[in-house]
């Protein structure tokens, strides 16, 4: 416990995990001023032409599904029918998560419920970035300076010291990601009470909300995980962020473009990007396009993979590299 | 007396890039009694360094055995470990903590009464600069601070590697009375520096390790007597001729500008006695003792046996796990005390 304590004055008072924090609170900052600057609370006029534009937008919808069924009866010339599919369903209106309402078209209005989404992956965002830096620079900034030898002199366990480091700050990590997201939810939730529109949050908005927010905080965790095993493996806190830059610009980058020019089968799956997506968003929609090569006519490349593939994808990396990272932390030389 | 440490056939490879390997200590034996305050000299590279960190279960040994109070480490590393307190090299602090914030930390994670943070503060002299930023102190303050954190726990036995690095003069005497303080008060001491002279003033016992094998060790005095050659330092009128009447006489002489180097004499009363019959009157006549450096110069050379050659060297013995020229190292031992 007391190594606990000491891990976490420590983790605290270092200069760089101070300056990620002032900019993490800098950030959420200013994007809740700028969209409070940009938003208005808006007129009954505003109101009565979004809720026309909402409703012409619906019928439009309809007229759409409804000749997408006439040419499934055969009632469209053949190149017009050739756009639709043989199943309307895609089309049909109330098979929609949701139909266009009037706070759709008020522009400059802030809408709390409508923006929430975006809003808390900008969060997490945030947050992810923020604990695979902290937790690279901790242990990377102690490796390389001698702090963990020092401490190994004091408390030679070396698993039960690197343990107590990664868990005092994937804690620290909880804590800071709990108050950041209430204090960031919060304002935007004032924002939208006092200078916009805080819109629907009936149903399942509140369970979507919790449900996505908590997949974000495991995410940040999982990040600051593998920022920490790699900087660990690699001794240092550039070995994370090398490796970082590097998967991204080599696989994410070079490998989806080398995947597009072959026309390989379901590309996405070997991407990393697309796991966070089944995860966070709880189904990745993917679309291939390899599928559709011998076909004539509408073609839906599309799967799912849903947040199970990526919570297995997730835990079985940063598992692999914390497994990795202790491994090697125990059996290596301190010189 | 009990012993604090023992280390028996220590060795240790690093593996470089290409397979390429270096082996750091090889069959090192190294025995610390209770209560000593032993000097562990060699030059750069020698594997001091790394036989400390092996015994801090820091690097792992390929071979050999060390024990620590008697308990094998680093089986039983965590069991000692607070009685053992350690500087290796010199430790690089957190630039933007405090020198207080920086032990009171250690104390923490090592459960040692914060309380104590003060009173090591006070031991090595920075009581008054405790609340500064580290950054800010001088590398003989960051010396100092290392000191003081290996102070914290109380430790029966104390290891510092190079603890004068960086100290000016002032620096070194202090360290040394501290040294002392600590001898007095029952803490066994090991050793690591290159400043000789410091280590022949407060060390009673030595070890002096080369490309990693011990070659010589013991109480200082036995280490220096068993390199005393017997050589005095001669002035007479007429050194040329009194060298070829002592070359007469069997014993080996050095000529020098305005002095001879006569060899192999324990008694000085030979060398008068000689020079006297041929009415040749000795003007000066000056024991030439050797002194640390001289030793460990003549141990450590260039020339010295590479590790594996499966030479094992005897204590106190001035030729013991040496190849080297022991002519040419006499003699440019012998100008530098003329």
């Amino acid at each position: 416990m007391n190594l606990v304590r000491a891990e976490l004055e420590r983790l605290a008072a270092r200069r760089f995990n101070q300056l990620m924090l002032a900019l993490l609170v800098v950030a959420f900052a200013m994007t809740a001023m700028t969209t409070m600057i940009g938003s208005h609370r808006p007129s009954s006029t505003e109101i009565a032409s979004a809720q026309q534009a909402a409703a012409e937008e619906r019928q439009a919808l309809e007229a759409n599904y409804q000749r997408c069924l006439t040419a499934a009866r055969s009632g469209l010339p053949p190149e017009e029918a050739e756009s639709f599919p043989e199943d309307c369903s895609v089309f049909d209106p109330a098979q929609r998560d949701r139909l266009p309402v009037a706070t759709d078209h008020l522009q400059g209005v802030f809408n709390f419920a409508n923006q929430a989404r975006p809003l808390l992956y900008l969060l997490i965002v945030f947050l992810v970035l923020f604990g695979f830096l902290v937790g690279a620079s901790y242990i990377g900034a102690d490796l390389s300076t001698g702090g963990v030898v020092n401490l190994l002199i004091w408390r030679p366990r070396r698993l039960a010291v690197l343990g107590a480091k990664l868990g005092t700050l994937l804690g620290a990590l909880t804590v800071v990601s709990v108050l950041g997201s209430a204090v960031y939810g919060g304002a935007f939730w004032l924002i939208g009470q006092t200078a916009g529109m805080p819109g629907p949050t009936d149903g399942g908005f509140w369970p979507w909300l919790g449900l996505t927010w908590a997949r974000g905080v495991a995410l940040v965790l999982f990040a600051a995980t593998a920022g920490f095993a790699i900087a660990t493996l690699g001794r240092r806190t550039a070995a994370a962020l090398g490796a970082a830059m590097a998967y991204a610009v080599v696989w994410e980058l070079g490998l989806r473009v080398v995947v597009e020019v072959v026309g390989m089968p379901r590309g996405e799956d070997w991407m990393l990007s697309t796991y966070l997506d089944a995860w966070l968003t709880g189904e990745a929609r993917l679309a291939d396009a390899t599928v559709c090569r011998n076909v004539s006519g509408y073609c839906d490349g599309s799967y799912q993979l849903g947040w199970e593939s990526g919570l297995a994808v997730l835990l079985a990396l940063t598992g692999g590299l914390t497994l990795a990272a202790f491994a090697a932390f125990r059996r290596r030389d301190l010189i | 007396m009990s012993a604090v440490i023992e280390i028996e056939g220590l060795r240790k490879e690093f593996h470089g890039p290409n397979r390429s390997r270096q082996v750091a200590v090889d069959g090192f034996d190294l025995l610390v009694g209770r209560g000593e305050v032993h000097g562990f000299l060699g030059p750069n590279g020698s594997g001091k360094t790394t036989t400390l960190r092996a015994l801090l279960g820091l690097v792992h040994a390929d071979a050999g055995r060390m024990r620590l109070f008697g308990e094998d480490v680093p089986r039983w590393q965590a069991a000692v470990a607070g009685r053992v307190g350690a500087i290796v090299e010199t430790p690089q602090f957190f630039g933007n903590f405090t020198g207080h914030r920086t032990l009171r930390l250690l104390a923490l994670a090592g459960g040692v009464p914060t309380r104590r943070v003060d009173e090591v503060l006070e031991q090595v002299g920075l009581s008054g600069r405790g609340n500064d930023e580290v950054k800010g102190y001088s590398l003989g303050m960051r010396q100092r601070l290392a000191v003081a954190s290996a102070l914290l726990k109380e430790p029966e036995l104390l290891i510092l590697d190079e603890p004068a690095n960086g100290l000016d003069p002032a620096g070194i005497r202090e360290m040394r009375d501290l040294m002392r303080d600590l001898a007095g008060a029952g803490v066994t001491v090991l050793l690591s520096s290159h400043i000789l002279g410091e280590i022949q003033l407060i060390c009673d016992h030595v070890t002096i390790v080369s490309r990693g094998r011990r070659v010589a060790w013991g109480p200082v005095q036995d280490v220096l007597a068993g390199h005393d050659q017997h050589e005095w330092r001669v002035r007479v009128p007429e050194p040329a001729r009194a060298a070829e009447l002592l070359r007469g006489a069997g014993l080996p002489v050095d000529e020098f500008a305005d002095h001879l180097v006569v060899g192999g004499v324990p008694d000085a009363g030979e060398i008068s006695r000689l020079l006297g019959e041929r009415g040749l009157w000795v003007h000066e006549l000056v024991p030439l003792r050797p002194d640390l450096e001289s030793v460990f110069l003549e141990l450590t050379d260039d020339g010295a046996e590479p590790p594996g050659s499966g030479h094992e060297p005897t204590p106190y013995d001035p030729g013991g796990g040496r190849l080297i020229d022991l002519d040419a190292t006499a003699g440019d031992a012998r100008e530098a005390r003329a």
